[in-house]
């Protein structure tokens, strides 16, 4: 119940981080790892009813990557490398979630960036991972750890700074595939983001992003509400950054979804928590 | 008797004793599944399941009886929902709404039991259902969320 179960979740964060149009200057790197703490008792289902649930809860140690190959060209990574998903009354099945890899290229000066990205998600999460309830011994929920198919995304972002702030905005399309055999509607993504530097280490971020579908699930059924199909959302993100040494940093972010721009449909709503050290080496 | 012919008598008596045993299956005994209705079901009450929460859930329900008197639920051959999420809990109900009560004893539900694939299945309601369950609830008792109910008429 990506309801999802489950679902709809991931969606949530995959994407949800270098939507700019930098690109890090050449043999420099960035590392991040962090835990990420959700539970909900509220889904929205494909209709866009809000339905109330048992308590779901997931969590996940992200580990995200980046690396300048040029001054233009930068290597990511996101993978969600430890997950766990529960009902409360279910046991918890653990798992990584679907890895992430994109390369980023900028076309312009530093002064407007502007660049294209593509990453592929692999299925290297658990596509199916079944819990046993505590009440009902033999009666079972799958709780994926990973969506179970391949995706290709596309995003185009352009950043300007102004001082001590920085805006950014971003556009990006998920081409999905399929698992086994059904075919998921394809995603689209239009984000805006600001920063804030109001002391040398310290930065506050604020991001908004939209998700659309570009249809209906044709498979509600079998990948709606398990996998994310057709998952629309408005979400926003609080984040800030303190770079406690010259390379090490911790991020605190707070993120929730509502309807504001984009309905919310089939996904769970809830505040996630987020909290994460960092590593620069530039 | 020299110690092959014992050898030989005893395998040949282990053989009889198996073929024997064999017998046993031709006497014309059948085994019932006590869970199917036996000869011809009959049905008193019909419903068609409402599809909830996008599940997929469709096909027709009946409350009836086989030849025996003994009283079942039937799903019919066009019934689906969605297994992709785990298993599908089956409920007789008062109401189109699963309304637990577990300190009275849940007296507005009866849980009838797993369903485990799409088309027929026959549930074995014994004792046979009070007048009062009016409805067939699918639910999803991880998550706590219908998907489908039929009214029974």
């Amino acid at each position: 119940m990506r309801l999802l179960f489950v679902l709809g979740f991931w969606a949530l964060l995959a994407g949800a981080q270098a939507q700019s149009g930098w690109t890090r200057a050449k043999n420099s790197w960035y590392a991040k790892t962090d835990l990420a703490l959700f539970r909900s008792d509220t889904y929205y289902n494909p209709a866009g009813d809000k339905v109330q649930t048992a308590e779901f809860a997931q969590n996940s140690v992200n580990l995200y990557g980046e690396y300048g190959l040029t001054n233009r060209w930068t290597a990511l990574l996101s993978w969600p490398v430890l997950r766990t998903n529960a009902f409360e009354r279910t046991e918890t099945v653990v798992g990584v979630g679907d890895l992430r890899l994109e390369t980023k290229y900028r076309f312009t000066g530093s002064q407007w960036p502007v660049s294209v990205s593509l990453a592929v998600e692999m299925p290297t999460g658990r596509a199916n991972a079944l819990a046993e309830n505590e009440d009902f011994p033999g009666n079972f929920i799958n709780l994926p750890t990973g969506d179970g198919e391949w995706n290709l995304w596309a995003t185009a972002a352009a950043s300007k700074s102004f001082g001590k702030v920085y805006g950014s905005l971003f556009a990006a399309y998920d081409f999905r595939t399929q698992y086994q055999g059904l075919a998921f509607q394809d995603l689209y993504q239009f984000g805006a983001e600001v920063g804030y530097n109001p002391w040398a280490p310290l930065w506050l971020v604020a991001k908004l992003r939209t998700q659309y579908s570009t249809g209906e699930s044709q498979h509600p059924a079998e990948l709606g509400f398990l996998r994310g199909d057709a998952t629309q959302y408005t979400a926003f993100n609080l984040e800030s950054s303190w770079r406690i040494t010259g390379r090490w940093g911790i991020a605190l972010s707070f993120s929730n979804v509502n309807d504001l721009i984009a309905p919310l449909e089939n996904l769970y709503a809830a505040p996630t928590y987020t909290l994460g050290v960092f590593f620069v080496q530039e | 008797m020299s110690f092959k012919h014992f050898l030989f008598l005893m395998l040949a008596a282990t053989v009889l004793t198996f073929a024997a045993c064999n017998d046993d299956d031709d006497d014309g005994t059948t085994i019932i599944d006590s869970s199917q209705p036996q000869g011809q079901f009959s049905a008193t009450q019909n419903g068609t399941f409402v599809e909830q929460n996008q599940t997929g859930s469709k096909g027709q329900v009946q409350l009836g009886t086989d030849s025996e008197g003994k009283q079942f639920l039937r799903f019919g051959a066009d019934f689906s929902t969605t297994f992709a999420t785990g298993t599908v809990t089956v409920y007789l109900s008062t109401s189109q709404n699963f309304v637990p009560n577990p300190a009275a004893g849940n007296p507005d539900l009866r849980l009838i039991g797993p369903v485990t694939k799409a088309g027929e299945n026959f549930f074995l309601l014994a004792p046979p259902a009070d007048s009062k369950f009016t409805h067939v609830i699918l639910w999803c008792a991880s998550a706590n969320i219908p998907f489908g109910y039929a009214q029974l008429q």
